[in-house]
């Protein structure tokens, strides 16, 4: 993995932490640390020694958001660079979506506009109870476009709704609440969490779970439910007959752990 | 703005309130009312001194749902008329779904029936918490149609099975939960509830709420997830390079309001 210059990677027991890492401005982000995050979770698609991805900020913040000088300036390039660099922003949600590792934002301090695709993009969010949560761009005249499927997703038509006209504030537990995050938690309680969640994922097979989250982008986004009947059956008729299907079915009838568990 | 029999439109401080206005039936809608209905949030889009559309019962009730002396009546004419008719349902609870402003229910007493359709389609709702509400259509032999798509959106497919099927009544607590009002609260709590979201609502871009509006409606009914890609880029390029956007971030950075804050 190359050096970046806005996140650091960092890689322990197959697991591979992108750390924002923009901390004198609460790790905003523009164009170089869109495009580092998208190379980065590229190359985590391809390294065979990392099984769980985990998204978070150096310093107080999660992040703020787009930085609003590079926003600002951007709308003065041509419509098509400006269209351009727009389009770095939904790829950089896009790919952590896609990535094929599951992936987990820890969240604390503050997660303002941008930062939510984030973490709406993830698989899993957990938050500090104290973080505080905006969809503030209707507050400054722009609107939460790049990052609007993946709010969806999670948070449904109407609680975006509520979320993204008001551009009120909220705390870990309504994010919770509105199911912006998987959980919120105290401070003193995160790290410990994240360690029981990441212990669970590596006694999951690694390419079952890229499957399922293969399974589950399509029937989320591209399956008609009646295409979906054939598309389910062929899905297991592929994972059981396959190696680590196998192995899986095998290791269970034989009352013993099965080969992809870390001794 | 037209003078109204069924319903009632007051402006006051940029905010446009709609009053259902037949107490003596509490507010049950007919066909008047439903065209009345279409009229006045068609005269809101259009009106740039109305920021935040809401819409209220006066009276016992938010509303008792359609009249059942109108849907029985309509039924005897022809089909062709009794279809004409129920368009203009669906239009009514459309029409306040594409809203081009911000729109909020304040809910109190019953919401029966197509009730749930007004309420579900507004962008926020928030309820008294004794408000009655019943999805009582399967009750008289008949379904709540035109408001399902307004409803499941809200409460998902399986929670609709729930109400829909079992028609049975449950309080504001409940229909929070459900996610069919935003929020329930006790009665002497509401409207300064109601107060405060106004108030945050007059501080977001009046433009960008409504390409805010438009950017969920799209993302929800009309595109796929691999077109919502370009879709929201073109519309981030846009909505920065506008006056309100360039006005909004500049406020911003130089630390004062923006100018649609007062």
């Amino acid at each position: 993995m190359e050096k970046f210059n806005t996140i650091e990677f960092e890689l322990s027991k197959k697991i591979g932490t992108v750390w924002l890492n923009r901390p004198e401005i609460h790790n905003a982000f523009n164009a170089v640390m869109l495009k580092e995050i998208i190379e980065c979770y590229s190359e985590i698609n391809k390294m065979n020694n990392v099984r769980v991805v985990v998204i978070r900020g150096r310093g107080k913040s999660f992040s703020a958001g787009a930085d609003l000088n590079w926003m600002r300036d951007v709308a003065k390039y041509s419509y098509q660079e400006n269209y351009n660099e727009s389009l770095i922003v939904s790829e950089c949600f896009k790919t952590i979506y896609t990535c094929k590792k599951p992936t987990i934002a820890i969240v604390h301090g503050a997660a303002i506009g941008g930062a939510n695709g984030f973490i709406a993009a993830s698989d899993y969010a957990f938050t500090e109870e104290n973080t505080t949560f905006s969809l503030s761009e209707v507050k400054i005249g722009i609107v939460p476009a790049c990052i609007s499927p993946y709010i969806l997703k999670r948070v449904g038509e109407f609680g975006t709704k509520d979320l993204m006209l008001s551009g009120r504030r909220i705390k870990g537990n309504e994010a919770e609440k509105y199911k912006l995050v998987n959980k919120s938690l105290p401070e003193s309680e995160l790290n410990e969490y994240l360690e029981k969640i990441i212990r669970n994922l590596m006694t999951s097979g690694p390419y079952a779970m890229t499957s399922c989250k293969n399974l589950l982008y399509e029937n989320a986004n591209l399956n008609s439910f009646y295409s979906s009947i054939d598309y389910t059956a062929n899905q297991i008729a592929e994972r059981r007959a396959s190696k680590e299907g196998q192995e899986g079915m095998a290791s269970f009838l034989e009352k013993r752990k099965p080969n992809w568990i870390i001794k | 703005m037209k003078n109204y029999t069924n319903i009632e439109f007051e402006l006051k401080d940029n905010i446009g309130t709609v009053w259902f206005n037949r107490p003596d039936k509490h507010n049950a809608m007919n066909d008047v009312m439903i065209s009345e209905i279409i009229d006045c949030f068609e005269e809101i889009n259009n009106m740039d001194d109305v920021r935040i559309a809401i819409i209220k019962g006066r009276g016992k009730s938010f509303c008792a749902g359609a009249d059942l002396n109108y849907m029985k009546g309509i039924a005897e004419f022809g089909y062709e008329e009794n279809y004409q008719d129920s368009l203009r349902l669906a239009k009514c609870f459309n029409v306040i779904y594409t809203c081009k402003k911000p729109t909020i229910a304040v809910v109190h007493g019953a919401a029966i029936g197509g009730a749930n359709g007004i309420l579900a389609a507004c962008d926020f709702v928030y309820c008294d918490d004794e408000t009655k509400f019943a999805f009582s259509e399967v009750k008289l032999g008949i379904t709540p149609a035109t408001i399902s798509p307004y409803v499941a959106k809200r409460i998902g497919e399986y929670g609709a099975r729930d109400l829909m099927l079992t028609g049975r009544r449950f309080l504001g607590k409940e229909a929070e939960s459900y996610r069919l009002v935003n929020k329930s609260l006790a009665a002497e709590e509401l409207y300064e509830h109601v107060n405060s979201i106004i108030k945050v609502l007059m501080t977001s871009g009046p433009d960008a709420m409504a390409a805010c509006k438009t950017l969920i409606y799209d993302i929800s009914n009309t595109l796929t997830f691999d077109e919502s890609i370009n879709y929201t880029a073109k519309m981030i390029a846009e909505l920065r390079a506008s006056k309100e956007g360039q006005e909004g971030m500049a406020s911003f950075l130089e630390k004062r309001k923006p100018n649609w804050v007062k």
